[in-house]
């Protein structure tokens, strides 16, 4: 029986609950974006798609890392850069999506994995091989943003930006500057958490636990939100027929 | 977000990652990379001020020249007179200059001014409020200054920095209920001040000053300036505005020099940082009048 090996959950471990939360949300979150997928035209079912998958990889992940956490009481920094590594080139490929429509090309869709690959493989490295020091921390942090800030640049600024100008629909327009303040705002939450770690800036006035909280919640609103952002935009656009 | 408010991130970004790794940065580096920013890009925001003024007002070059300068004499001697009053004075007009060149883009029909001054309330006492202490020590630090502290009163400013806040917020909020700002647009601001309140916070007063000064006004003031002189020429290409630029900004910095100079040999008695507030001040007043009459004819 599952219940029977499940670890309980004591009333103060936040990062638990937190972890639990995440994991039911994620999951109600990718049946919901499949169902949906029914209600959307063809040409938007790819995308109700990949919102799915991304929440739906989280959501076994974060299974995984709930139960890592409750056994071992250590961070699962390992399962979290994995679902990170998967599930963030997928946000950008939603970008790719939406403004498919507007003449987006391939090399565009290339670019932004590149990005994220680079922003998460630093990321990962300043984390998982971390030597406790403020220089190994705050190296590969500026490493990780750049890729970041590349990516904040090409959906504000850049070609995503300027494909969804280009294009007839209004929806897309909101829903590009929609899921462009997810990147902006919703994506700073994760560097909060990444400076919680031993030799983080906020290490000394955060617990090390502090980062998967901080984590938990960056993702349930970025990879949640992000997919009802492109739900209402397939919503709003099948409707016009 | 635009593309000032971005470049502005970057810095604070890379700012932010220096001083992790190094504690902090000598107060002598501060005021150097400062001096080389405001040459670079502050002075030069108010150096056209006569083309600006003289391209869409019926005055001669004389008398526009002489309007400027006895401005700044009148100041100059208002500083003589009452420091404490100018001081006040000077914090209110730029409350409204930085304002004015913020919020300048939309179509605000009432209480346009009050929003103006009100959103530089905000940015002022939010600089002032978290940067107390060091402010504090500063004016203590010379005798021509020490009187300013009954203004930088941590108690006054912890009053104005909540009420501006909630003010310029609710404004912003009660503008876009009335349509006279798009929901991004009201996005943009809240995220701009929430931007400002992170770095004012974590940076020293010098540099938290500087990066908003240089990023967030210079910059934007001068594309102001090109896009509205490129209005009236055609052919006006980056080279040319520099070209513009540069007679009043090298003149200034010339002057600015001789200043430091006679302060240096002992010609005039004040401390650096009374002659720092003075002349930003001085120079700050025409200008916001000229940008003024700019924005409105705009």
């Amino acid at each position: 029986m599952l219940l029977s090996i499940m670890e309980p959950i004591a009333p103060d471990n936040y990062v638990a609950f937190t972890f639990f939360i995440g994991y039911i949300a994620m999951l109600a979150a990718s049946v919901f974006f499949f169902v949906e997928r029914g209600s959307v035209d063809d040409k938007w079912k790819m995308s109700l798609l990949v919102s799915a998958l991304i929440t739906g990889i989280a959501a076994v992940h974060y299974y995984y890392m709930r139960d890592y956490w409750l056994g071992t009481g250590e961070s699962p920094t390992f399962f979290r850069y994995v679902d990170w590594i998967l599930t963030v080139p997928l946000m950008c490929v939603e970008f790719y999506l939406l403004t498919k429509f507007a003449g987006a090309k391939k090399s565009l869709l290339w670019k932004l994995i590149l990005a994220s690959t680079w922003m998460l493989v630093c990321g990962y490295i300043g984390e998982a091989f971390s030597d406790g020091t403020t220089g190994h921390s705050v190296t590969w942090g500026v490493l990780s943003t750049i890729g970041y800030l590349y990516i904040v640049y090409t959906v504000w600024f850049g070609e995503v930006a300027q494909l969804a100008e280009k294009s007839n629909s209004d929806a897309i327009k909101k829903g590009v500057k929609y899921l462009a303040w997810f990147v902006l705002v919703g994506w700073s939450i994760y560097p909060i958490g990444y400076m919680c770690m031993d030799g983080g800036w906020l290490s000394s006035v955060m617990a090390p636990e502090s980062v998967d909280v901080w984590y938990n919640i960056a993702d349930a609103i970025n990879k949640i939100g992000f997919g009802l952002v492109v739900y209402s935009i397939a919503i709003s656009e099948s409707n016009k027929k | 977000m635009n593309k000032f408010t971005f470049t502005y991130l970057i810095f604070v970004y890379a700012l932010f990652a220096i001083f992790t790794l190094n504690d902090e940065i000598s107060i002598d580096t501060q005021v150097i990379s400062s001096i080389i920013l405001v040459s670079l890009f502050g002075i030069p925001h108010g150096a056209i001020d006569n083309i600006i003024y003289l391209s869409s007002n019926k005055i001669t070059r004389f008398r526009f020249y002489l309007i400027y300068i006895v401005t700044i004499i009148f100041y100059c001697i208002l500083w003589w007179l009452a420091p404490i009053i100018s001081l006040i004075f000077f914090l209110f007009l730029s409350s409204y200059h930085f304002g004015e060149s913020q919020l300048v883009d939309y179509s605000f029909i009432n209480k346009k001014r009050i929003i103006y001054l009100f959103w530089g309330f905000a940015l002022l006492s939010t600089l002032i409020f978290y940067n107390n202490n060091e402010l504090l020590s500063l004016s203590n630090q010379f005798i021509d200054t020490e009187k300013f502290s009954q203004v930088f009163n941590i108690l006054i400013f912890k009053y104005i920095f909540c009420f501006s806040n909630v003010i310029i917020i609710s404004l912003l909020v009660y503008k876009n209920y009335k349509l006279s700002i798009s929901n991004q647009q009201l996005m943009n601001e809240i995220f701009l001040l929430i931007l400002i309140h992170i770095t004012f916070y974590l940076f020293p007063i010098i540099i938290s000053f500087t990066l908003y000064f240089i990023f967030l006004h210079s910059i934007k003031v001068l594309k102001q300036e090109f896009d509205y002189l490129k209005s009236l020429q055609s052919d006006l290409n980056l080279l040319k505005f520099i070209k513009l630029l540069y007679p009043h900004t090298l003149l200034s910095i010339v002057f600015l020099m001789i200043l430091l100079l006679l302060m240096n040999f002992g010609y005039v008695n004040i401390s650096a940082f009374l002659f720092s507030i003075i002349g930003i001040s001085v120079i700050t007043l025409p200008h916001a009048i000229i940008m003024s009459n700019f924005y409105n004819k705009k």
